[in-house]
């Protein structure tokens, strides 16, 4: 009875063991390789996914930015002395009660001007209470908005005292989401 | 002796490939471990406009003429240079840190169950330009705060410069803890 080796001719079974020989370093090397692209595929998710957060942080300082260039209109600038932080809160609520304003910022569904320090008891101002009021809602279109808030100057003509007069507050900006 | 030659062969091939392995996690960890580092204390446009904005504050401290109310920012100049308030004879130091402290707490609330779990205000005169960005050896701290837990977590801060009239600077410098 003949017995056949597949794949080993020569004699002595030399050319088999060098054959064994390149297929163990084969599969080493592909081991290798298959261990160095799962560490790879490891580190580049670990890597997006800080890129997705710095995503997120960079649109929320882009946010944050565009709710303070508002503050650079003429309609919400102080203009008695050259101020970058500041608005002018008598403006506003001259500007809250204009009718030729209410479709003037058609893309922002929400926007409201808020005192941050001192507080007072009254909450929403009307011409009855201001100054000692806390806020001034300009636009409220009771759509889903995602808001994002900058810290402001609001500053008004103390006419008590005779002089101008700033405080903390803060313009609060809607951004409309996907419902 | 063939049997151990052999054998001899097949561990330094695992040891080699073991320490390839280990080289390659250890840069792999140095490479997160930095950017790691780097993200911890980032800087907030948040925190910039805070303290641009309650440096523009009216206070009820005049120093040059009675109806001259100073502004924070002016408060620092004068609490540096030792002023005083002319209606209410306080030091415009005290009136400084009492203003400074009622503006921090409205505008950040803190508390554990809260995302800001703490902050650090820190302003003092800088003498020179080549100084870096926190208080050196001969810079004078004018007033500092500190409030809530600020030992772990992310911080986020901005620093907010302003010219003192002797040719420095003062810079006030917010750190808010996450």
């Amino acid at each position: 009875m003949n017995y056949y080796r597949v794949g080993c001719f020569n004699r002595g079974g030399r050319s088999c063991k060098g054959q064994m020989k390149i297929q163990q370093m084969a599969f080493v090397l592909m081991a290798i390789f298959i261990f160095f692209a799962i560490v790879g595929l490891f580190y580049f998710s670990v890597s997006t996914g800080s890129f997705r957060s710095d995503v997120e942080k960079i649109r929320e300082q882009e946010a944050i930015e565009s709710v303070r260039k508002i503050s650079g209109t003429p309609e919400f600038a102080w203009t008695v002395y050259d101020c970058a932080a500041c608005i002018d809160f008598d403006k506003i609520l001259v500007l809250k009660e204009k009718a030729s304003y209410k479709d003037f910022w058609k893309g922002v569904p929400y926007l409201k001007i808020e005192r941050v320090y001192p507080r007072y008891e009254s909450e929403e101002c009307s011409r009855g209470v201001y100054p000692e009021c806390n806020s001034i809602t300009i636009i409220d279109s009771g759509r889903n908005t995602i808001t994002h808030s900058s810290f402001v100057a609001l500053c008004r003509y103390d006419s008590g005292n005779g002089f101008d007069r700033c405080e903390l507050g803060k313009v609060i900006m809607g951004f409309e989401t996907v419902e | 002796m063939m049997f151990f030659k052999r054998g001899q062969e097949e561990i330094v091939g695992f040891v080699l490939i073991v320490v390839l392995v280990s080289v390659a996690l250890l840069v792999f960890l140095g490479i997160s471990l930095r950017q790691d580092s780097s993200l911890n204390t980032s800087d907030s446009a948040d925190v910039y406009h805070f303290l641009e904005s309650s440096m523009e504050f009216s206070t009820d401290c005049a120093v040059i003429f009675t109806s001259d109310f100073s502004t924070l920012g002016e408060l620092f100049r004068n609490c540096y240079e030792g002023k005083k308030c002319l209606d209410s004879e306080k030091m415009a130091c005290d009136v400084l840190e009492e203003n400074m402290e009622d503006v921090l707490e409205s505008a950040w609330l803190i508390g554990e169950d809260r995302p800001d779990k703490g902050y650090k205000f820190e302003s003092f005169y800088k003498s020179s330009e080549e100084d870096p960005a926190g208080p050196g050896e001969e810079d004078d701290v004018i007033i500092e705060f500190e409030k809530g837990d600020c030992t772990g977590g992310s911080v986020r801060g901005a620093s907010y410069v302003s010219p003192a009239g002797t040719g420095g600077r003062i810079q006030s410098v917010l750190e808010i803890c996450s």
